[in-house]
């Protein structure tokens, strides 16, 4: 019998392989930024994205701390028979829903910029950890509806007014039974699509932000994050000179070397927002989501 | 109006008046409170920002000068020093910005200017929802019918890949990027640039339009679906007049495939489709205030908005949110009405 000698390579998921493709991506333009960027610019474009990675993570854990706490708050009330508790819970609910993300944002940025003009917020960690906050109170309740949703969706089973009558303690069966065991890959994907939410938004209002919510708080004094490092002048006009192909496409190789600053920027942001969608969406197919 | 209706109408009017007052509470407090506090400069600092060879919104003079105090002298921090000196020197000309323009408030200093703009604003957020919905379904639809087909490009998968991938970077670029980049083409204060790009750049199209797809493939596993199949229901998802999905049916308004397993579950998934239509509404007002304040289109609403945060006239700015606040929630009011209207049809609801 002769040995199979071709190498076995595990096959990897959609999801992962997308994954891979960011790490990627990521990693070459970190690489042709070290040739071509200058060390000024390029601390604070890949500072900036630290950044923004950074307050992604605080957005997302506290629309997940504030999600789960509404969406048990809701439940529990509504299982122990508090209708008024329940209905609440709903409302609160429903005035975050209403609201328009952006409302939200400029509201929440707009506190944050009295507070560093007050001096009360000043230290970088302090505004980045106020800028996650910000966002992921504004986008916390698609994560509830989506929790909620996993618990009307045992409701219409069996699962649990059987397990409740069998005595298993209502907090115990929301969140180990219910949304631990039974719906982490739809909480993955919540957090998958949370992150380019958190990203687009992010970038847009810190953009917004830049070009100029207030005459006493300037780029400068809060932390650089993709956002702001696009609105930047150096960037802008990076920016414009990719029209300039329209007119004379030869000018194509020279924009990854002289202009390479603010298409760092607008690659990272572009290509991390493309990369989350086609993960979210890879993830969806193999999970049947 | 049934009691369903009624009480779906209550709970509007209770969160809107909740954030009213909310909005009027945060608007009385910024009246009486803030006090903007003014940046202090010393006589070096001065000196410095005399200069005029000096850009202080560049990353390369900023270190330069960092790194000359930093050899100067040891005990003061070149970077610290350079931070201050940028954030005075931006003081400097939005001071100098404030007083060139006139800063009478928009919304108490001249309402029907106000309610112009709003109604503006309104027309081109119900044209952009309007054709985000018909466009993501479509697409949706489009790219649902072409699975069906099993179509593909073989031979030249690679460069299909890489064409689609480029064509997704477009999509989910946002809309200000594209805008600058069209800038040198397009004048980005023109409206119908504003109306493109809220269509088809910040990933709403394509984002909404994978929502409806995965609502069709959920439809599509379903019984009803299996039951059909087994009374040999049309199922041909080739283009053409036999199998009724003429370009004409994917186009239109409102999709018809009669006689087609495609009908029914077009029916059901743009009946679920409603719900996230509130969401895609809330979002487009998002983005095209996004794109209203970065392009910084004068006389807009968006634009407005953000000169009146500049000005510190925080009432105004509570004032226009209300304003955008009170949009969404008629178009939440109008959307709840609909799926209360396909309730009373298909769900025999009272």
């Amino acid at each position: 019998m002769t040995p199979n000698l071709k190498m076995k390579i595990p096959s990897l998921s959609n999801d992962t392989k997308w994954i891979l493709i960011w790490l990627a991506g990521i990693s070459v333009l970190l690489v042709w930024d070290l040739v071509f960027l200058n060390k000024p610019a390029l601390v604070r474009v890949w500072l900036g994205f630290g950044n923004t990675l950074l307050v992604s993570a605080i957005s997302l854990t506290t629309a997940l701390l504030l999600s789960f706490t509404v969406s048990s708050w809701i439940t529990l009330s509504r299982w122990n028979e508090r209708p008024k508790l329940a209905r609440t819970g709903e409302l609160f609910l429903n005035i975050f829903r209403s609201v328009p993300q952006i409302i939200g944002l400029l509201t929440g940025f707009l506190i944050l910029t009295l507070l560093v003009t007050a001096e009360i917020m000043t230290g970088k960690t302090a505004i980045l950890t106020g800028f996650g906050v910000t966002v992921g109170v504004v986008i916390f309740y698609e994560f509830s509806d989506m929790l909620l949703e996993r618990v009307a969706w045992f409701e219409q089973t069996d699962f649990v007014s059987a397990s409740r009558t069998a005595g298993v303690p209502d907090t115990h069966l929301l969140f180990i039974e219910i949304w631990m065991r039974n719906s982490l890959p739809h909480l993955i994907n919540k957090l998958i699509s949370g992150f380019g939410a958190t990203i687009f938004l992010l970038c847009s209002i810190d953009f917004v932000l830049s070009v100029g919510l207030s005459s006493s708080v300037s780029p400068i004094n809060f932390p650089p994050t993709l956002g702001s490092m696009l609105a930047q002048i150096d960037s802008k006009q990076d920016i414009l000179s990719i029209g300039i192909l329209f007119t004379d496409p030869f000018y194509f190789p020279s924009l990854f070397t002289r202009h390479l600053q603010g298409l760092s920027v607008a690659f990272l942001i572009v290509f991390t927002l493309a990369c989350s969608f086609k993960i979210g969406n890879a993830f969806t197919r193999r999970h049947r989501l | 109006m049934g009691q369903i209706m009624k009480s779906i109408l209550f709970n509007h009017l209770v969160v809107f008046l909740i954030i009213a007052g909310l909005f009027t509470g945060l608007g009385l407090v910024s009246v009486f409170l803030y006090h903007p506090e003014k940046a202090e400069s010393n006589p070096e600092m001065t000196k410095w920002l005399q200069d005029s060879t000096i850009n202080w919104q560049d990353p390369l003079h900023q270190a330069l000068i960092a790194d000359v105090l930093d050899l100067k002298s040891v005990e003061q921090d070149g970077e610290a020093f350079v931070r201050s000196a940028a954030r005075l020197k931006s003081d400097e000309t939005a001071k100098t910005l404030e007083q060139l323009r006139h800063q009478k408030g928009l919304v108490f200093g001249d309402f029907p200017d106000f309610l112009l703009k709003l109604l503006g604003f309104s027309f081109i957020f119900g044209l952009v929802l309007f054709i985000l919905v018909w466009g993501s379904q479509t697409l949706g639809l489009y790219r649902f019918i072409r699975s069906k087909q099993g179509k593909r490009t073989s031979g030249k998968q690679f460069w299909h890949s890489v064409y689609s991938f480029f064509g997704l970077l477009i999509l989910f670029s946002p809309g200000y990027l594209i805008a600058y980049m069209l800038k040198p083409l397009i004048p980005s204060d023109s409206i119908i640039l504003m109306i493109s790009l809220g269509l088809i750049t910040n990933g709403a199209l394509i984002v909404y339009s994978q929502k409806f797809l995965n609502l069709m493939n959920q439809e599509m596993d379903k019984g009803y679906v299996l039951a059909a199949r087994i009374r040999n229901v049309n199922e041909n998802f080739e283009n053409g007049h036999q199998s009724n999905l003429t370009w004409k049916a994917i186009l239109g308004f409102h999709k018809h495939f009669p006689g087609h397993i495609l009908h029914h579950i077009l029916l059901n998934a743009k009946r679920q489709y409603w719900n996230t239509v509130r969401e895609l509404a809330a979002f487009t007002i998002t983005s095209l205030i996004i794109l209203e304040m970065a392009l910084n289109i004068q006389g807009r609403y968006g634009y407005e908005l953000l000169r009146q945060v500049l000005y510190g006239n925080y009432a105004d700015v509570l004032a226009m949110m209300l304003g955008l606040f009170l949009i969404v929630k008629l178009t939440e009011v109008a959307i709840d009405f609909h799926i209360y209207k396909q309730k009373l049809k298909f769900e025999n609801w009272k």
